[in-house]
């Protein structure tokens, strides 16, 4: 068994309501700074990182899952940004809609429902007192809070007193 | 971070997720530019039923100069500047078919209308001093057909449905007019002078000769624009676009020009005294 298969995680039944509903106002924020900060594709990230920081000490699971929503968003935000840059860049010079625009922003709507949808099972799963991983970024909050560097980690403790070399 | 299998799983489905997006999207945005044809197509057919509309309006409205000098002098600078236009198109798209007017009136203008008609005012002609200035405004005026600056800014000011109407043949005297004091924008306006310059120069006619008659034109009003309204106003001012279609001449290192050999006093003697 590896230390990351060591991990004991909370059940469902074992998280309280309140850190649930916490947990799933992180993805539920995500949605409603989207909705204002819109066309601003910077808002969102701005109130998920406030999010994130009033939240964290409440518990781990909350802190896990707000993290992840605040980390998902950056590629999701640089790639909405991009869209916005090169649609005002192309309005101001009066130029014309390139293949690789229109590639550009088939590609990002697809990208952002992709998200929407991802976030929507997250959501649910966060009230529900389940944990659900976002490829990469899902992996990386779990370890910044339950990995064995993770503040107040029992593996961490552990790992400190070690047999005689 | 140990684990390092699982990381490697995550990272191949984000990295196949993506790619998959990406081509995805591309093919949409090819299907989307195949479609672009058939659109381009179908602007065709409506800029040419508007053109019918407006070409009808104006002769109804307006005293269409029908002389055999004149309809000479147009029929030289269109062949001369199809020469430029079939030039210049290679790199970019096909040679649009023109059709000019002149109309009777003390309106010292020349206006692009959509479906590539051109109005030229015979108080224009009579302002300009040969035929080579004409050919310059005339390639300005070509300039916004290329790029399709009067559809685009009639559908910006007045919406589609203009083009419906002018399939419909009911087009109006307000769109009329709407059109001729239409403004096409500062970028809109650069870029037809440029055009001006460099079709001159692919037609073998001195591109100076644009900013001559923009000298010209400059001169009709005694009025100096305030410094204030040209950060509003729609064209660029006046003296800058002189100065930036003598320089753009300037740096095209062509020689060998030839004149039209129009006799410009006969095409004057030959325009209705009515408006002098």
């Amino acid at each position: 068994m590896s230390d990351y298969e060591s991990i004991i995680l909370p059940q469902s039944d074992e998280i309280p309501r309140r850190e649930r509903e916490d947990a799933m106002g992180a993805y539920l924020m995500m949605f409603a700074a989207w909705g204002a900060g819109l066309p601003l594709p910077f808002l969102n990230l701005v109130a998920a990182g406030i999010y994130y920081a009033t939240n964290k000490k409440k518990s781990k699971f909350v802190a896990f899952h707000a993290l992840q929503s605040m980390v998902s968003q950056i590629p999701v935000t640089v790639v909405n940004a991009g869209l916005l840059f090169w649609l005002i860049r192309t309005l101001v010079k009066e130029a014309s809609f390139t293949t690789y625009f229109w590639a550009y922003l088939v590609f990002v709507c697809i990208v952002n429902i992709v998200y929407i949808v991802t976030s929507i099972i997250a959501l649910t799963r966060a009230n529900k007192g389940n944990f659900f991983y976002f490829p990469v970024f899902g992996r990386w909050a779990f370890y910044r809070w339950y990995g064995p560097d993770a503040p107040n980690s029992t593996e961490n403790k552990i790992r400190k007193n070690l047999p005689p070399v | 971070m140990k684990n390092r299998r699982g990381w490697i799983g995550d990272i191949l489905i984000l990295s196949a997720t993506i790619i998959t997006i990406a081509v995805v999207s591309y093919g949409v945005a090819v299907l989307i530019e195949n479609g672009k044809s058939d659109r381009d197509e179908l602007s065709e057919k409506i800029d040419k039923s508007f053109t019918k509309a407006v070409e009808l309006s104006i002769r109804n409205s307006n005293e269409i100069i029908d002389d055999p000098v004149i309809n000479d002098l147009i029929k030289v600078l269109q062949e001369r500047l199809k020469k430029g236009l079939i030039l210049l198109s290679e790199e970019n798209s096909k040679t649009p078919n023109i059709t000019i007017l002149v109309v009777d009136s003390s309106t010292i203008n020349a206006v692009a209308f959509p479906g590539n008609l051109i109005v030229i005012y015979s108080g224009l002609i009579k302002k300009l001093d040969n035929a080579e200035e004409l050919s310059g405004i005339l390639a300005h005026e070509l300039g916004h057909c290329v790029y399709h600056d009067s559809r685009n800014a009639l559908i910006r000011e007045v919406g589609l449905s203009i083009f419906l109407s002018g399939g419909a043949g009911e087009l109006s005297e307000e769109i009329i007019r709407g059109a001729i004091n239409m403004k096409y924008g500062r970028k809109a306006e650069k870029r037809a002078d440029m055009f001006a310059v460099e079709l001159l120069a692919a037609s073998d006619i001195d591109p100076l000769y644009y900013g001559k008659a923009l000298e010209k034109i400059s001169n009709i009003s005694s009025e100096k624009t305030p410094e204030w309204l040209n950060y509003t106003d729609v064209h660029p001012p006046i003296e800058n676009r002189i100065s930036t279609a003598y320089e753009r001449s300037e740096q095209i290192n062509k020689t060998g020009y030839k004149d039209l050999n129009v006799d410009w006093q006969t095409v004057l003697d030959n325009l209705p005294k009515l408006f002098q």
